[in-house]
């Protein structure tokens, strides 16, 4: 498979093993509370932005030239405890730590995991958006995610949802920026999944792909995890094409 | 002959068949045998048939070989026996299938009356024959039964029957009685289970045996040498109470606690209070206990597992304790000890409680810090996994410690170096002072939770002192210890100022050791003394910026200044003359240096 172009934008990388499996939204507390009592620890909430961008450049037809795939910006969003922070201008979309991240689609494997590679940068300083702009990339659409992260030794556990913003009146003017979405006030986001369902990803990250001993490693601690959430959840492979990242 | 052993065939023995008969196969069987034709003719056949009945004997007579011919003739007989003995079996085997099938007949012939198919289907053809199928009836039959012998009958099986039943009621109610108990006693069991749990204890099963409940009391985020020891099985005892086993108290150290002593040149003079948790035996008690034992035992093997990499900061390890050298005479022993045995808090524990006991508390504390570390660091993601083994660093718990208790002897004897300075000073009649800020960095920290409480103490410490000399010299010490990169040790930054030109290592000074502060002290106060004299009254000058000084208005008269620890001396001296030595050792003399210039 092609490897993804800008790749040497990116500072860092890594190959992300997971299971993935859907948790109704009563059963989510107490699936909750159950890993955090495996785990011996209270999850971390949090609240976190995504912007989805698309390559300006179309896919040249025939098939020629490097696979496009669409990159995000994530950020996590402080959500602040007093009523001030439900005030549009407590959120300052282009003062938020944005990193970009771009994922692979899965690849085609064996594994009893879904296997594929996520390449990361941390945007220090500056306007991120400008700068995924300005790398020849269009704002394509923004979605929020609440999640819960444990840890469970090399781990990740992390439970989450997708959240809508709200759209905006089509009569009214748009703000500039508007289009990005604004998490506040939280209450106005709307999940995307009218059930209100939650995602629980576990997943182990491995620096190299090449690595067999640690993807061995990660692939086990899967397992035993998977076997360990017996009887609360199942835990599956992901359908690869569902993950699939590149622009059509 | 052959020799290959005989095998029993259960086949009927192989009929006579040409290809042995024959004459091409009986010569190589004759060759075989005999080896020739030579001298074999019927004469001599006969006589060896009429001698052994068998072939095998021609052979014998042929080899000659006499020692063999008992086996031999014991082989043969056995071979005889065998076919004998298979004959016999045949026959018997024959008799067996002939009963069965005639058996099988007669049953078949009965069951054809009412179900002629499957009859059919198993009678032999040759009974079939002889009777036509069905013909066989049957019927049952009534016996004629003697009354009395009936009622007989009855009495005794009344009898047994009530025997019967009167057993079976003696085990039901065993069994009732028994399980009534089990029941009472189950539930004292759960009910005290319930009763721990209550109070905020987890309850699981043990890890190796699956059928018996334990008591998690050991800590979470204990190194994994002790994440399974934490952890007692919950039995029923005989009354159905719930009995601990004692496992984790009973360890490798027994029941011991963290003892901290303070040795001064040999001597004990403090020893922390080994006063273990009440000593009643309810189940809460032991497993409190068994939680504070398992407790201790991590943090004294948490604690030379530290003090191990420390052996370049004084701080030595044997194979059960831990001495953090202050000084040349003073030490801090660490070890495990039993508890004390009686309630009472003897004398001889000295006149450094205080300090032994705030030493095993700050230990004791910094264990529970370093757990809440070491969970802050587990629910951060790791690093994506690679080959590499990332090695786990010790805990920080001797070090924050030792820098405190290092600190802490710098800083006395700083003290007594400036306050025996000022003596030396006031006691020459001369104006002196100094005052000191233990502990600056350490003062009223802004404490928001658990772990800022205790990382105020941790790190570098810091202690400033000012000492105002003579002359106008005024010095301030800027004292650091931290046990790690880059002082490792204490440190002294020494700022120096004055209103006066006697003196030229101004500014700022750093020393690394005691000793070189301490001559850096004496040299300034050296200095400032000759500048207060030469501030007297311009009648002495200082000779090359050294600690002599000579008369403005007769050169050969001198002074010199000399201070040591010990003592601020005057050495005053004419040339051509004897030099006299004035001392002034802090004790009060009646004599200021005022008064000896004069003099001179």
């Amino acid at each position: 498979m092609a490897k993804p172009q800008h790749v040497t934008q990116f500072q860092n990388s890594h190959q992300e093993l997971s299971l993935y499996s859907h948790i109704p939204a009563s059963r989510q507390p107490p699936i909750l509370r159950i890993i955090s009592g495996i785990t011996g620890m209270l999850p971390e909430n949090s609240l976190h932005h995504h912007l989805v961008f698309k390559p300006k450049r179309p896919k040249q037809p025939g098939g020629g030239g490097a696979e496009l795939y669409y990159v995000q910006l994530v950020s996590k969003v402080e959500e602040m405890e007093d009523e001030k922070g439900k005030e549009n201008r407590g959120y300052e979309l282009r003062k938020q730590k944005w990193k970009m991240t771009l994922e692979d689609i899965p690849e085609v494997t064996r594994k009893p995991v879904t296997s594929r590679s996520v390449l990361s940068s941390n945007i220090a300083e500056g306007d991120a958006i400008a700068f995924v702009e300005s790398l020849g990339y269009t704002f394509q659409s923004a979605y929020f995610t609440r999640s819960s992260r444990l840890m469970h030794g090399n781990v990740i556990i992390k439970l989450s949802q997708i959240l809508l913003p709200q759209p905006t009146p089509p009569s009214s003017t748009p703000a500039p920026g508007a289009v990005f979405g604004n998490p506040f006030p939280t209450s106005s986001l709307t999940t995307l999944d009218p059930a209100k369902s939650w995602i629980l990803k576990a997943s182990v990250r491995v620096q190299s792909n090449q690595d067999v001993e640690s993807l061995n490693t990660g692939v086990n601690g899967l397992k035993g995890f998977k076997e360990l959430m017996k009887g609360m959840c199942d835990l599956e492979i992901a359908e690869r094409l569902a993950l699939d990242t590149r622009v059509r | 002959m052959s020799s290959d052993p005989l095998l029993l065939s259960l086949k009927s023995w192989p009929d006579e068949n040409l290809e042995v008969t024959s004459v091409s196969s009986l010569i190589s069987q004759i060759q075989a045998q005999r080896g020739h034709f030579r001298d074999v003719n019927e004469s001599i056949l006969q006589a060896e048939i009429a001698a052994g009945k068998d072939e095998g004997q021609t052979d014998e007579k042929h080899d000659g070989e006499t020692e063999d011919k008992a086996d031999k003739v014991t082989e043969k007989d056995s071979a005889t026996e065998l076919r004998n003995a298979k004959m016999e079996m045949a026959d018997l085997v024959a008799h067996a299938l002939n009963e069965a099938l005639l058996g099988l007949d007669y049953v078949s012939f009965l069951v054809s009356l009412h179900n002629p198919d499957t009859g059919n289907l198993s009678m032999s053809p040759a009974l079939k024959q002889s009777v036509p199928a069905g013909s066989l009836g049957f019927d049952k039959i009534q016996r004629k039964i003697d009354p009395k012998a009936l009622k007989d009958d009855e009495i005794v099986s009344r009898a047994w029957k009530i025997e019967g039943l009167n057993s079976a009621a003696d085990a039901f109610l065993a069994a009732s009685r028994k399980l009534g108990d089990e029941v009472e006693k189950e539930g004292r069991y759960w009910e005290q289970v319930l009763a721990i749990r209550d109070e905020g204890w987890v309850i699981t099963r043990m890890p190796r045996e699956r059928q018996t409940l334990g008591v998690r009391y050991g800590f979470a985020e204990s190194a994994a040498e002790y994440k399974n020891k934490g952890i007692g099985a919950l039995r029923r005892g005989e009354d159905g109470s719930v009995a601990m086993d004692d496992v984790a108290t009973t360890g490798s150290r027994g029941k011991a606690m963290l003892r901290v002593r303070m040795l001064e040149n040999g001597e004990v003079k403090g020893v922390s209070i080994q006063d273990g948790s009440k000593k009643t035996g309810s189940v809460k008690d032991v497993i409190e206990r068994a939680r504070n034992f398992v407790y201790e035992d991590e943090l004294f093997f948490e604690i030379m597992r530290e003090a191990r990499i420390m052996a370049n900061q004084g701080i030595r390890t044997s194979e059960d304790g831990v001495t953090i050298q202050l000084g040349e005479h003073r030490s801090i022993l660490i070890d495990m000890a039993p508890l004390d045995e009686d309630e009472t808090v003897p004398d001889v524990l000295g006149a450094e409680i205080g300090l032994v006991q705030g030493v095993a508390m700050a230990f004791r504390i910094l264990l529970s810090y370093n757990h809440r570390l070491s969970l802050r660091k587990r629910s951060q993601p790791p690093p994506p996994l690679t080959q590499r083994k990332q090695a786990v660093p010790p805990l920080s718990l001797v070090r924050p410690i030792a820098t405190h208790l290092i600190h802490h002897q710098h800083l006395s004897h700083l003290q007594g170096l400036l306050a025996s300075l000022i003596g030396l000073a006031k006691s020459a009649g001369l104006h002196a002072e100094f005052s000191l800020k233990p502990l600056q960095n350490c003062k009223q920290p802004v404490i928001k939770d658990v772990e800022s409480a205790v990382e105020a103490f941790l790190g570098k410490l810091e202690s400033e002192a000012t000492l105002v000399l003579p002359g106008g010299w005024k010095i301030e010490i800027h004292m650091q210890t931290m046990l790690g990169h880059p002082l490792f040790g204490t440190g002294f930054i020494i700022n120096t100022s004055h209103d006066g030109i006697s003196a030229r290592l101004m500014g700022e000074n750093r020393f690394n050791s005691v000793e070189e502060m301490e001559l850096y002290l004496c040299w300034c106060l050296e200095r400032s003394i000759v500048n207060e004299i030469r501030c007297m009254g311009d009648k002495w000058q200082q000779v090359a910026q050294g600690n002599e000084m000579w008369s403005v208005d007769k050169q050969t008269r001198r002074i010199r200044v000399e201070v040591s620890r010990v003592g601020l001396a005057i050495v005053t001296g004419t040339t051509g003359g004897t030099d006299a030595r004035v001392v002034w050792d802090g004790s009060d003399t009646g004599r200021s240096l005022q008064d000896l210039l004069k003099e001179f």
